[in-house]
C-alpha cells in the first residue's frame, strides 16, 4: 500500500490539481470572475503597487525634467518679450523725438565700444553712406553723448564725453541765471564744468550744450552740477563736477544729428532743440536762440571755448 | 537506461538559490515583459518556461504542483476561463515530469523541443477553450500566433537556462 501511495501519488496530486481546475473552470463566469479578481487583489494589486509607484518614480522624473525645460523655455521667453517692450517703447520714444527736433537725425546702433572701466569711444553703424560727418554731435533720448571723429562706409567712432580730450561749449541753467562754460571730462574720469570764478552754480542745476562753437546745437542736456567747487592751482575758476544725463554703460542705440532742416543749415548753426523734459525758464536779458557773441564772451570769460577744442580750457 | 543511471539532468543539478532566481525572472518576465515583448500577436510565455524547467527538475509531482500554482497565477492576470491555465499546466507540468523520469535525454535541444511543443499544446487547449466553437478564430490565432509564440518561448527559455542555470 505505501509502495502504491509512492507509485501513484505524483497521479494522485496531479489527477487532484486537474479536478480543482476543472471545477473552477466549470464555475459560473460570475463565479470565477468573483476569483479571478479575488486573487488578483491579494496576489498582483501589491505587485501592481510597486510598478506603478516604480513608474510614477520614473514619470515624475520625467515631468519634472519636462517642467523645467518648459521653465527655462518660457523664461527666455518673458526675457525677449521684455527686451522686445522695452525695445518698442525705445523706438517709440526715438520717433517721437526725432519728428519734434528741427534737425535732420540718423538713428544709429552701437556696434562696438572700448571695454574699459568707462567707455570712452563707440563705433556706431552708420558712416559715410549714411552721410555722417566727422563733428557731427551723438545723442540720445536723454541728451548728449558725445560726436563723430571719424567716418568710414558704414561705421563711424564717436569720442565720448567722458573721453580726456573731449570738451563742449556749455550752459548753465540756474534757477534765475544763465551761465557759460566748458564741460571737460578730468583724468579720474569725472565730468567737469568750468565757469568763472563769481558763478552762482549750485548743487542740481542743468547744464546743456549752448550752441556756440559750431559743433553741438544750443539745448542738449548734458548732466547736473553734483558739487561744486574751485579750482585748486590757480584760483581762477570754479569747477563743478557734473552728473551725466546719460549712462554710457546702457547706451545702444544712438542719434547722429546731421544737419539742419534748412538747406545748407549745418547743425551747429540750429539755434535751439527742443529736449524732452526740459523748458528753460525766462532769463532777464536773453531769449533764447538770440543770444549775441558778446553776451558769450561776457558770459564766458573763464575760457569758455569752442567745442572739442582739446585744450580749450585750464586745466 | 533509466534517469539514476543516466544522473540527474540539469535543472535538478541547479542550486536552489538560482532556480528561485530563475522562477522570480519568469514571474518578473510573466508581469512585465510579455506585453512589450510581443511581436504580431506572438509572445513569450516565461510561465511554461517555469514550468517545464520545474518539472525537469522535480519530476511529475513538482511539475504539476508548480504548473497548477503557475496556472492559477496566469488565469489570475488574464481574469478570463478561470483554471483554464491551470488545468494546462498542471497535465503539461505531470507529463514533462513523467518525461524527465523516463525517456529525458539531458541535452539542450531536448528542452528546447519540449519547450515549444509544451507551448503548443498549451495554445492549443487554451485557443480551443477561448474560441468557445469559433474555428476560424481559432486556426486565425493558433496558425498565426501559436508557432511564433512557441519559437519566442524556446528561444527565451534558453536564454534563462543559459543565464540562469548555467546550460
Amino acid at each position: 500500500m505505501a509502495l502504491f501511495r509512492s507509485a501513484w501519488r505524483a497521479e494522485a496530486v496531479a489527477g487532484t490539481l486537474a479536478f480543482v481546475s476543472l471545477v473552477l473552470l466549470g464555475l459560473p463566469e460570475s463565479r470565477q470572475d468573483a476569483l479571478a479578481r479575488g486573487a488578483n487583489h491579494v496576489v498582483l494589486l501589491p505587485l501592481a503597487g510597486a510598478r506603478d509607484m516604480l513608474g510614477g518614480y520614473l514619470g515624475l522624473r520625467e515631468e519634472n525634467a519636462r517642467l523645467r525645460r518648459e521653465l527655462q523655455a518660457a523664461r527666455l521667453e518673458l526675457g525677449a518679450t521684455q527686451g522686445l517692450r522695452m525695445q518698442n517703447r525705445d523706438l517709440s520714444r526715438m520717433l517721437e523725438f526725432s519728428e519734434d527736433q528741427p534737425v535732420d537725425l540718423v538713428a544709429a546702433r552701437v556696434i562696438d565700444r572700448d571695454f574699459g572701466t568707462l567707455p570712452t569711444t563707440f563705433v556706431i553703424d552708420v558712416g559715410r553712406e549714411d552721410r555722417v560727418e566727422i563733428d557731427q554731435p551723438v545723442v540720445t533720448l536723454d541728451g548728449l553723448i558725445g560726436k563723430v571723429v571719424d567716418v568710414g562706409r558704414s561705421a563711424s567712432e564717436v569720442m565720448l564725453f567722458s573721453h580726456p580730450e573731449f570738451s563742449a561749449s556749455a550752459m548753465l541753467v540756474g534757477g534765475d541765471h544763465l551761465e557759460y562754460g566748458v564741460v571737460r571730462a578730468a583724468p579720474n574720469g569725472e565730468v567737469e564744468l568750468y565757469l568763472p570764478l563769481r558763478s552762482r552754480s549750485a548743487s542740481g542745476d542743468r547744464i546743456v550744450t549752448s550752441g556756440y562753437g559750431g559743433t553741438f546745437p544750443r539745448g542738449i542736456p548734458i548732466g547736473t552740477v553734483e558739487l561744486g567747487r574751485e579750482d585748486q592751482r590757480l584760483g581762477l575758476q570754479k569747477i563743478d563736477v557734473v552728473r551725466p544725463v546719460v549712462d554710457l554703460g546702457s547706451v545702444g542705440v544712438t542719434f547722429v544729428l546731421r544737419r539742419g532742416a534748412h538747406p545748407g543749415e549745418s547743425v551747429g548753426d540750429v539755434p535751439r532743440l527742443f529736449w524732452p523734459g526740459y523748458a528753460y525758464p525766462p532769463m532777464a536779458g536773453e531769449t533764447f536762440g538770440q543770444a549775441t557773441r558778446d553776451s558769450i564772451a561776457a558770459d564766458s570769460a573763464a575760457g569758455a571755448g569752442s567745442d572739442s577744442a582739446a585744450g580749450a580750457a585750464p586745466r | 537506461m533509466n534517469q539514476l543511471a543516466r544522473g540527474a539532468p540539469w535543472a535538478a543539478r541547479m542550486s536552489g538559490r538560482r532556480f528561485a532566481l530563475l522562477a522570480a525572472l519568469c514571474g518578473i518576465g510573466a508581469l512585465f515583459l510579455e506585453g512589450p515583448l510581443e511581436i504580431r500577436g506572438a509572445a513569450p510565455d516565461f510561465l511554461l518556461v517555469l514550468v517545464v524547467y520545474g518539472a525537469i527538475r522535480t519530476g511529475a509531482l513538482g511539475g504539476a504542483v508548480l504548473g497548477f500554482l503557475a496556472g492559477l497565477f496566469r488565469d489570475t492576470i488574464l481574469l478570463m476561463h478561470f483554471g483554464l491555465h491551470a488545468l494546462g499546466l498542471t497535465v503539461l507540468g505531470y507529463g514533462i515530469g513523467k518525461v524527465r523520469e523516463s525517456l529525458y535525454l539531458d541535452a539542450p535541444a531536448t528542452d528546447m523541443a519540449l519547450l515549444a511543443a509544451s507551448k503548443m499544446v498549451l495554445d492549443t487547449l487554451v485557443l480551443g477553450v477561448a474560441a468557445g466553437g469559433a474555428w476560424k478564430a481559432f486556426e486565425m490565432r493558433f496558425f498565426w500566433e501559436s508557432p511564433g509564440s512557441a519559437v519566442y518561448t524556446t528561444l527565451a527559455g534558453a536564454v534563462l537556462a543559459r543565464l540562469v542555470g548555467g546550460r
